[in-house]
């Protein structure tokens, strides 16, 4: 609850006592001010006529030295009772005679001392003194000098008790009024805070004040209620609101379930799919090197017939020729030709098995004689270039690395596959092999780290060139440009792909350049690395 | 002035030196007797006042209001040198001495000093005169020791070693004055 002091009904009484007293003061201050200034003047006026009344009578007792008449004079005093003293000096000053009057307390001393002379009124204290000068016909004759009694502090404090007594009335007057004023004007205001704390306490917002009074209390009571209306409005529709929002966030929690557990399912079913790609890919690895293997046993068995027919051809063509009759000769020399090709297939076969079955093909590292190199490819295609009318070069680089080591047999491997595909498909022209070292130029590949320097086998025709769209196919197994191709030009097609994974097992790399109808340039590029003993 | 008077004022000059070397004073108002003379003649020009003339003795509203003096020369003096530049009322102030073979006629105050005035006339024949200004607008001054100041207006009498005067009501009728009461107040008694 509020401090007693601070209840409207106190604050009225306050206001109205305060004004009330200090309306009365003012005015009780300013008459009792205005009041004592003309009582104070109109003394002094009348102390000063006295005088004078006085000092005249006087005059005949000064100008004929009679100091007995002029205290008979100054006596006349005697019915002026506030009169404390009155004294007549002569024209030097001197005293001549003295009236003490009723008020025996202050007695004038008597001392002939020469006196001011001067017209003088002074207020001293509760006394008032007045000298006056006696001339007559310009010739001053003395002076008297009363000094008196004043009232005015008692007027002063007659005004202080009617203050006193103006106040205790208007603090009646106050009461009563403020009582009255709390009945007209705090009621209604405890009327509305009680209503306002009902409402608070009972959190019941269609509580109404009833009672209005007509003044501006009454624009309160209507505003509170337009209040209380306007929360109540406000309460319902958020309960609303707060009753869709409950059952929007059920419906969401709903749908998260949901969302959850088809997220769960499939979790499920992604593992489940892994788990049958993981199953698909292992059989799928588990049927390719069952192929691989059956393809090594295939090869392995298909060469160990395949060397008998090829010993016994090659035996039949060159040892028993003289027992044999020329047709037979040259029957024996397609038996071996036939064979070879065949072994090699066989080989390609079961190169290509190990490739694809992942197993490391054998590799070996050995001295490069790029003499013997040369003499053997020049022994292997010179036949081959003068039966087709090509022209067939092996430009050897000066500059070669005297410590190149390599693989000689599978890079006479590759090289044989590059170059008898570049003569299966030139028909005119030429077919050049160029061994040069290089340290860049290649477009595609990425060398290994520490190489210092590339080999580069640059096997380049005059044939018929493959499209571009084709340049990459080439390279997969038993592919062909043109499915025309194999039928025009023969071959297995397994050749390039070999070629490439070989040069990749020996750190090197293939790459291809081609114009349809000009020719072709395979560049094998085989990396120079310090340290031999690193390369398997 | 006779030879006789001379010496008398020379004696008397000398005595007043003598007086006034022995009191060791060069200041002339000094002896008792001057005082006592200075404050008379201050008393017979105040009376002034207080005298009211018949209309008939003045000529005009400020003619002078003459005071004559006999037998007191130096008195006469005294009363010349308070009245110089002086007005009583609009009135300026003459002082006259006589003699009682002048005639008082214009005169408004007269002082009748104790001296003989220098003429060897009998007292008797002083006293006559005296009473022979009665009825005439006059205001007759006389020291109450002299024997014709019976029928002065105004006698100076000393009482208490004070100047003090007493008024005579009835000369003042019969000589057509009126007398202010202020100064009735003050006379120290009224015939």
């Amino acid at each position: 609850m509020q401090i007693k002091l601070g209840s409207v009904g106190n604050k009225l009484f306050l206001i109205v006592l305060i004004t009330s007293i200090s309306a009365l003061f003012i005015t009780i201050a300013t008459l009792a001010i205005y009041d004592l200034r003309s009582y104070r003047n109109s003394l002094a006026k009348d102390m000063n006529t006295q005088a004078e009344l006085i000092g005249r009578a006087s005059i005949p007792a000064l100008q004929f030295d009679d100091p007995k008449l002029a205290r008979t004079n100054l006596s006349l005093l005697e019915v002026q009772p506030n009169v404390v003293s009155a004294t007549l000096y002569d024209a030097q000053g001197m005293l001549v005679a003295s009236y003490t009057g009723h008020d025996k307390a202050a007695p004038k001393s008597i001392v002939p001392i020469q006196h001011e002379m001067v017209d003088r009124i002074t207020f001293e204290d509760d006394k008032i003194r007045i000298k006056r000068r006696i001339v007559l016909n310009d010739e001053l004759l003395g002076m008297i000098e009363i000094y008196a009694n004043h009232d005015i502090d008692e007027r002063l404090f007659n005004y202080l008790g009617i203050m006193i007594a103006v106040g205790a009335i208007a603090l009646l007057a106050a009461l009563g009024l403020s009582r009255w004023l709390q009945t007209r004007i705090t009621r209604p205001i405890q009327n509305v805070a009680e209503l306002a704390r009902k409402v608070v306490a009972q959190r019941d917002f269609s509580l109404r004040v009833v009672e209005t009074p007509n003044d501006e209390i009454s624009y309160l009571v209507d505003a509170l209620n337009a209040m209380l209306e306007e929360i109540q409005a406000r309460t319902r529709a958020q309960q609303e609101l707060l009753q869709s929002l409950q059952h929007e966030i059920a419906e969401r929690k709903q749908v998260e379930v949901e969302l959850k557990d088809a997220r769960d399912q499939l979790e499920v079913r992604v593992q489940q799919r892994t788990a049958e790609l993981l199953d698909a890919k292992l059989e799928a690895e588990r049927a390719n090197r069952a192929k691989s293997d059956f393809l090594s046993r295939t090869s392995h068995e298909l060469r160990t017939p395949l060397n008998s027919i090829i010993i016994l051809s090659e035996l039949l063509a060159t040892d028993f020729d003289k027992y044999l009759k020329p047709a037979d000769v040259k029957a024996a020399k397609t038996i071996l030709e036939a064979g070879h090709d065949l072994l090699g297939l066989v080989n390609d076969l079961l190169d290509l098995a190990q490739i694809e079955a992942g197993v490391p093909l054998p590799i070996e590292s050995e001295e490069m004689d790029w003499r013997r190199l040369k003499a053997t490819l020049e022994n292997m295609f010179t036949e081959t270039s003068r039966r087709k009318h090509l022209e067939f070069a092996i430009k050897v680089g000066r500059k070669l690395p005297a410590d190149f080591r390599t693989d000689e047999k599978r890079l006479l491997q590759i090289l044989k596959n590059l170059l008898a595909n570049a003569f299966k498909f030139t028909r005119e022209g030429q077919v050049i092999l160029t061994i040069s070292a290089v340290t860049d130029g290649w477009k595609t590949w990425q060398p290994p780290p520490g190489m210092r320097q590339a080999v580069l086998f640059s096997v380049s025709d005059t044939g018929i060139g493959i499209p571009e769209d084709k340049l990459q196919l080439i390279f997969e197994a038993f592919q062909q440009a043109d499915g025309s191709i194999t039928r025009k030009f023969g071959g297995t097609g397994l050749g390039l792909a070999i070629s490439r994974e070989l040069a990749h097992m020996m750190g090197g790399f293939i790459e291809l350049e081609s114009t349809p109808g000009i020719g072709s340039t395979f560049r094998l590029y085989l990396p120079v690395v310090d340290e031999p003993e690193t390369h398997p | 002035m006779t030879r006789s008077v001379s010496v008398r004022f020379l004696l008397l000059a000398l005595a007043w030196l003598l007086l006034s070397a022995f009191y060791g004073n060069s200041q002339a108002d000094d002896t008792p007797e001057d005082i006592a003379r200075q404050v008379k003649a201050a008393y017979i020009f105040k009376f002034a006042n207080y005298i009211e003339w018949p209309a008939s003795s003045f000529e005009a509203p400020d003619s002078p209001i003459v005071i004559g003096v006999t037998g007191a020369d130096q008195l006469a003096d005294e009363l010349t040198r308070i009245s110089a530049n002086r007005l009583i009322g609009k009135r300026p102030v003459t002082v006259k001495r006589l003699t009682m073979m002048d005639s008082t006629a214009g005169v408004h105050i007269l002082y009748l000093g104790g001296r003989d005035n220098g003429v060897t006339k009998p007292r008797s024949q002083l006293k006559g005169w005296v009473s022979s200004l009665q009825g005439q607008p006059l205001l007759s001054i006389a020291d109450a020791t002299q024997e014709f100041a019976e029928t002065a207006v105004i006698k100076f009498v000393i009482d208490n070693n004070r100047l003090r005067f007493d008024v005579s009501l009835a000369a003042a009728e019969r000589n057509h004055l009126k007398v202010a009461a202020p100064l009735l107040t003050v006379a120290r008694r009224l015939d």
